[in-house]
């Protein structure tokens, strides 16, 4: 096969660095303008949708189910204590440096919520375990943007 | 059977390797002309093609397939991109089996590539554009959590040890071993190298991962009547199947993919297949993390769910088992270039399934294989069925 068996170091074959630059600007949406606005207020909301009693957090336009409109009167408050449902303890980051400390990762399944949340877990020496309770720890009201960071993470209850 | 019978005629693909000297169309093209060779037809031959290839970013060219065509024998000729993320290599063979069996064409190439090199430091950074982008991308999101978050779930459900599921990475690039094109083959290769290697985000480590790799696959499908004249082993496509999840990845269950059973569903009626563990003789379900295989034969219904560990530890999955999973080496022994990678499973089958296999070789006389393969924001389930 005419393919180099390993190439080690890319300068040993002629090659062009570049990039492809883009920013973008994203809307947080319909639904989530006014999510991202609760969670400045300290609260988590989602949207339930009658039909097929499921309740969306984040909170979302329309039920992917059905395809009803979740409109004002589906917004329901939900947490702000959960389940853990899954973690992980991560160790690299994208350019695959080590991270020290690790970052660990919880999946929170919000209490009158049955979609899941992905956020940082504060790691507080519990023993970390599916099942475990966590509660949501918001950033000071002053420092609050209208962002998923004004959730700062959610931690084990004490 | 809807629509017209179509077969697999020829086969081919490149090595798979870390760092290829050849560009993308170059991968492309020696796929495609090898797959071309092995049943002696010529470009003019071909009707139409089927390109498919995953995000853009990894080539780091947009609009990837124009860009990848003039190596896929695509110029002057009817040409479609199948892209459904990982689950693009069966989709595509997928795409090719309709372009035939609707009656639109006779022949279809079908070529998958992927160059991940060129995405620098690690196509890993790529992966960071298909999370939300208001609620998951400001948390700097790693593809790795999914991973881990689901294998965690599925270890904690169904009480299965690292230990259990290492044992996958060990039996692939074993397997791997046999393969010439393979990128990560170890004849000699131990659990404890595989609970010994790199955390990456617990419980995933760096053994139980499969690689970045360059290559590319390709196969040449041919309606009934073409593919008689072509050669006197085509491998037919006996039932297809795909679906998709919620693009919501929090919300899935991530002990079991329902995607996978309603594709591998939909796949087994079209063959007429009622009992699917006895039915099917060789398995190349998708495999880029070992926890991945064991959950695919689960939502292929080719194991109980929380049981698929059983089939590998008693070495009812190995290549002379009652039920062969991924004897090519797989994404962790063979390789892992996205697209190129589900279309590796299918030419495995259908090497297997004309006794071409050589070292590889599923002994018995296979009649029947499946493939499968899963992708998109970890969502979707693509299922093709082949046989003699």
């Amino acid at each position: 096969m005419p393919l180099k068996e390993r190439i080690s170091h890319i300068d040993e074959v002629r090659s062009w660095q570049g990039s492809i630059r883009l920013e973008g600007v994203y809307t947080a949406g319909v639904a989530g303008e006014r999510w991202l606005r609760g969670l400045q207020e300290g609260r988590i909301y989602g949207t339930r949708c009658p039909r097929c009693r499921y309740t969306y957090v984040p909170a979302r336009l329309f039920c992917e189910r059905c395809f009803g409109h979740l409109d004002e009167a589906t917004w329901v408050e939900v947490g702000p204590q959960g389940t853990l449902t899954s973690w992980t303890r991560v160790h690299v980051a994208l350019d695959g440096q080590r991270l020290s400390p690790p970052r660990c990762i919880g999946l929170v399944r919000l209490d009158g919520a049955d979609a899941l949340l992905v956020h940082d877990l504060l790691e507080d020496g519990t023993p970390l375990r599916v099942g475990l309770r966590v509660e949501a720890v918001f950033r000071p009201p002053a420092e609050r943007v209208g962002s998923i960071r004004d959730l700062a993470y959610f931690r084990p209850v004490p | 059977m809807a629509g017209r019978r179509v077969a697999i005629v020829g086969a081919g693909m490149t090595k798979f390797v870390r760092r290829a000297l050849e560009t993308g169309p170059e991968l492309a093209w020696e796929a495609a002309s090898k797959a071309l060779e092995s049943c002696e037809m010529t470009l003019d031959q071909v009707d139409a093609v089927v390109l498919g290839s995953a995000p853009d970013a990894f080539d780091g060219v947009h609009m990837k397939v124009e860009y990848l065509s003039p190596g896929a024998g695509a110029w002057g000729k009817p040409t479609i991109r199948g892209y459904v993320g990982g689950g693009t290599g069966v989709f595509a063979a997928i795409q090719g089996w309709y372009h035939i069996a609707s009656g639109m064409f006779d022949t279809a190439l079908v070529v998958c590539e992927e160059k991940m090199s060129s995405c620098h430091p690690h196509p890993q950074a790529a992966f960071n554009y298909i999370f939300d982008h208001t609620t998951e991308r400001p948390l700097g999101p790693n593809l790795l959590w999914i991973f881990a978050l689901e294998m965690n779930a599925y270890m904690t459900k169904y009480g299965l040890t690292k230990r259990d599921i290492a044992l996958v990475a060990v039996k692939n690039k074993r397997n791997a071993a046999a393969h010439p094109a393979a990128q990560l083959g170890d004849p000699n290769i131990t659990v404890e190298d595989v609970l010994n290697s790199e955390v990456l985000a617990w419980p995933v480590q760096r053994l139980d991962v499969s690689p970045v790799t360059d290559g590319a696959v390709a196969v040449v499908m041919a309606a009934d009547h073409v593919a008689r004249r072509v050669t006197n082993r085509p491998v037919w496509v006996e039932g297809v199947g795909w679906s998709l999840d919620t693009q919501y990845w929090t919300n899935r269950d991530l002990s079991y993919p329902t995607y996978v059973e309603e594709a591998a569903r939909k796949a087994y009626a079209m063959a007429g297949i009622r009992e699917p563990r006895k039915e099917i003789h060789i398995v190349e379900p998708y495999d880029p993390f070992d926890y991945k295989e064991l959950h695919h034969l689960e939502g292929l219904l080719l194991a109980d769910r929380g049981k698929a560990a059983e089939l590998v530890a008693l070495g009812i999955a190995n290549r002379d088992g009652a039920m062969p999973v991924t004897p090519s080496g797989g994404l962790l022994g063979v390789g892992n270039p996205i697209a190129a990678a589900g279309l590796m499973k299918v030419a495995e089958l259908f090497w297997q399934l004309r006794g071409e296999a050589g070292p590889r070789q599923v002994p018995g006389q296979p009649k029947r294989g499946l493939a499968q393969a899963w992708g998109d924001l970890m969502q979707v389930g693509t299922v093709i069925i082949l046989g003699i």
